[in-house]
């Protein structure tokens, strides 16, 4: 069965304002199958797990290597990559990225613009994330989970193959934590793959394999830290 | 996402930059046409040729009936149009006669509005249109100026797109005379049309040979910019010596209506100067019923007048650059904040998925509705405004095209940092 996504050799530097080169990647390698429901992505701050994401979101372009997805080799410009990205891609940030004057259900319908039935899409999305009836509250006036719950129905709203989260939880208290992650539970017995970036021991032991980005590359961890 | 999710809650700093920015562009449109206006005023009125001393020549027939006897006698007529002549070309160097009258000009069938009647913006009614016995038609009484060649070339008057005056065409005896119209007539008559007028009693057809340019003006009767928009600007005859008797009336009041004049005498003339003209010509002509008006010191005018231009227009120009300023100040004030939050909605509708032409599009539409919105409220105010300069106008639009341009340009930048660059702090 064909893998969901694969990279092979990505690598990657970046200059820093002071001119130097720092290199992020060197020969990574990484393989998800199509069966991996969640991957926990840990590593120290600045070690390049945002800037993976970015890469798997398709919201960068500039490195070495090769991503396939679903058996594609994925092109390193922005435009495909932006198809392939409303297509295939959810994205979950820690600050939740909302739109602070429209409301809850605005905010998923933003995720849902080109698709069929966006309102019906809607309603489901919020369903789905426990926050039936709250569409026309401001999301100014939505507590931290639940704002996090509204940016994961506007990433979930049009079902994507593969949902990537940066640190969703890193705002949320212990309690507002689980409720998260029982919720990407419940989304991946529904069918959406996860990678989550997080430093959270206890998102990461919620996921079926982690791996941490050391030296350039990707280590697998056998155990949950 | 489109142009009204990304103006969503903007649409209040939307407007006032329009209106700050329109208010910015009137300003301007205002400056522009008070230094034109500055500029014609001192190249037409105030140029080097107008540093002289003016004295003010008219006849002493102020009782009605006298005028009337004087007239009917061929040898007095004779006597003025022998004095007119001598001043008009027989004057030493330096003393010069400029002949001007604005009398009303009977029109029949006048194709034009109110403003160009005699008496329309002062407190004297408008005449008109009423029967003419001379004409037996309906005329309308409209502004005019006749005047002589030299006074016409002395405020450098000139016909609109090299179209002037041919002098040497100006017959009297033919019938017709080429005449001028103000620039306001554009539009109303055209080049080569005939006006029927009642002229000192006399049908006379007028050819229209061309118009002055917009705000064309001269000094007349203390106005230092008597502007000539409205006005039927005929030409005096070279000479009126030798008129036909048969209109001996005519030339009669025509020969005192040319005695209504200036006389310009060179600084460098002797105070006596005019004096000493006008006695040779009445010695020469016979002709002594003239009177020299209160001597208006020109030069004082034009030099005070001048100065309060030049200090009006550093003024206006300094006002204009402080509201220049701040209107820029204002409107980027308002331009950064709003595209602080298009460009939080832009990185993540990109980050949605949303392509880059669809983003673009969006923000094309959102500066076309900033600049076409200014466009139009800068005609409308403009519109509004009783100074009209095309000129003017163009120029501004042709800023609003280059301010929208470069807007653009700088919103494409901004767009593509946005899809390239993660925001700082933000995952």
């Amino acid at each position: 069965m064909t893998d969901l996504l694969t990279l092979h050799s990505l690598t990657k530097s970046v200059r820093e304002p002071d001119g130097s080169v720092r290199q992020i990647f060197d020969s990574l390698d990484f393989v998800m199958g199509s069966e991996e429901r969640s991957v926990a992505l840990l590593g120290r701050s600045g070690s390049g797990k945002t800037t993976l994401l970015r890469v798997l979101a398709g919201l960068d372009a500039r490195y070495d290597g090769e991503y396939v997805f679903q058996g594609v080799v994925l092109p390193k410009r922005l435009d495909p990559l932006a198809d392939h990205r409303r297509t295939h891609i959810g994205l979950v940030a820690q600050s939740y990225d909302l739109l602070d004057d429209f409301t809850v259900e605005r905010n998923v319908l933003f995720g849902a613009r080109g698709l069929e039935h966006p309102e019906r899409r809607t309603r489901e999305a919020l369903a789905v994330v426990g926050l039936e009836g709250m569409g026309k509250k401001p999301v100014t006036k939505l507590s931290g989970g639940e704002a996090q719950r509204v940016a994961i129905a506007r990433a979930i709203v049009k079902r994507p193959t593969l949902l990537l989260a940066d640190e969703p939880t890193g705002a949320l208290d212990e309690d507002t934590e689980g409720d998260i992650l029982a919720l990407f539970d419940s989304l991946q017995e529904a069918g959406t793959s996860f990678i989550i970036a997080t430093h959270s021991p206890r998102v990461a032991a919620a996921c079926h394999r982690r791996v941490t980005v050391k030296d350039h590359r990707l280590l697998e961890l056998e155990d949950a830290p | 996402m489109n142009a009204r999710s990304l103006l969503r809650g903007t649409y209040g700093r939307l407007v006032a930059k329009i209106l700050v920015l329109a208010f910015l562009m009137t300003s301007l449109y205002n400056v522009v046409t008070f230094s034109q206006s500055t500029r014609d005023a001192v190249s037409q009125s105030f140029d080097d040729s107008a540093k002289v001393d003016m004295y003010g020549l008219t006849d002493r027939m102020t009782d009605p009936t006298m005028f009337e006897r004087y007239r009917e006698s061929v040898t007095n007529i004779e006597k003025v149009t022998r004095f007119y002549d001598a001043l008009e070309q027989d004057a030493p160097d330096g003393v010069q006669l400029l002949s001007a009258f604005d009398q009303a000009m009977p029109v029949a069938d006048f194709a034009g509005g109110k403003t160009f009647a005699y008496g329309y913006g002062t407190q004297e009614s408008v005449q008109g249109p009423y029967e003419d016995p001379i004409l037996g038609t309906q005329v309308v009484d409209v502004k005019s100026m006749q005047l002589s060649k030299a006074t016409f070339d002395f405020y450098n008057l000139a016909g609109q797109d090299g179209v002037d005056l041919d002098w040497g065409a100006v017959d009297y005896d033919s019938g017709t005379i080429p005449v001028l119209l103000g620039a306001g007539y554009d539009g109303v008559y055209a080049v080569g049309d005939r006006l029927t007028v009642d002229y000192y009693f006399k049908p006379t057809q007028m050819r229209v040979a061309g118009f002055l340019p917009p705000h064309a003006s001269m000094f007349y009767q203390g106005d230092i910019n008597f502007f000539l928009d409205d006005h039927l600007v005929v030409p005096y005859p070279e000479s009126i010596t030798g008129a036909p008797e048969s209109d001996r009336a005519f030339y009669g009041i025509l020969a005192f209506a040319m005695l209504n004049a200036d006389i310009a005498v060179d600084q460098d003339q002797p105070d006596s100067a005019v004096f000493t003209a006008l006695q040779s010509a009445a010695t020469t002509s016979g002709f002594d019923q003239y009177a020299l008006l209160s001597v208006p010191s020109y030069l004082t005018q034009f030099a005070s007048v001048r100065a309060l231009v030049h200090d009006n227009f550093a003024l206006v120009m300094t006002v204009e650059l402080l509201i220049a300023a701040a209107s820029l100040v204002m409107s980027a004030i308002l331009t950064s904040s709003a595209s602080r939050r298009r460009e939080r909605r832009i990185r993540i509708a990109w980050e949605l998925g949303q392509s880059r032409s669809d983003l673009g599009r969006a923000v094309l539409t959102i500066v076309a509705l900033e600049y076409v919105g200014l466009a139009v409220v800068f005609l409308a105010i403009t519109h509004m405004l009783p100074n009209h300069d095309s000129a003017a106008r163009t120029l501004c639009l042709v800023l609003i095209a280059l301010l929208g341009a470069a807007s653009l340009q700088r919103r494409r930048t901004q767009l593509r940092h946005t899809v390239r660059h993660r925001p700082r702090n933000e995952p």
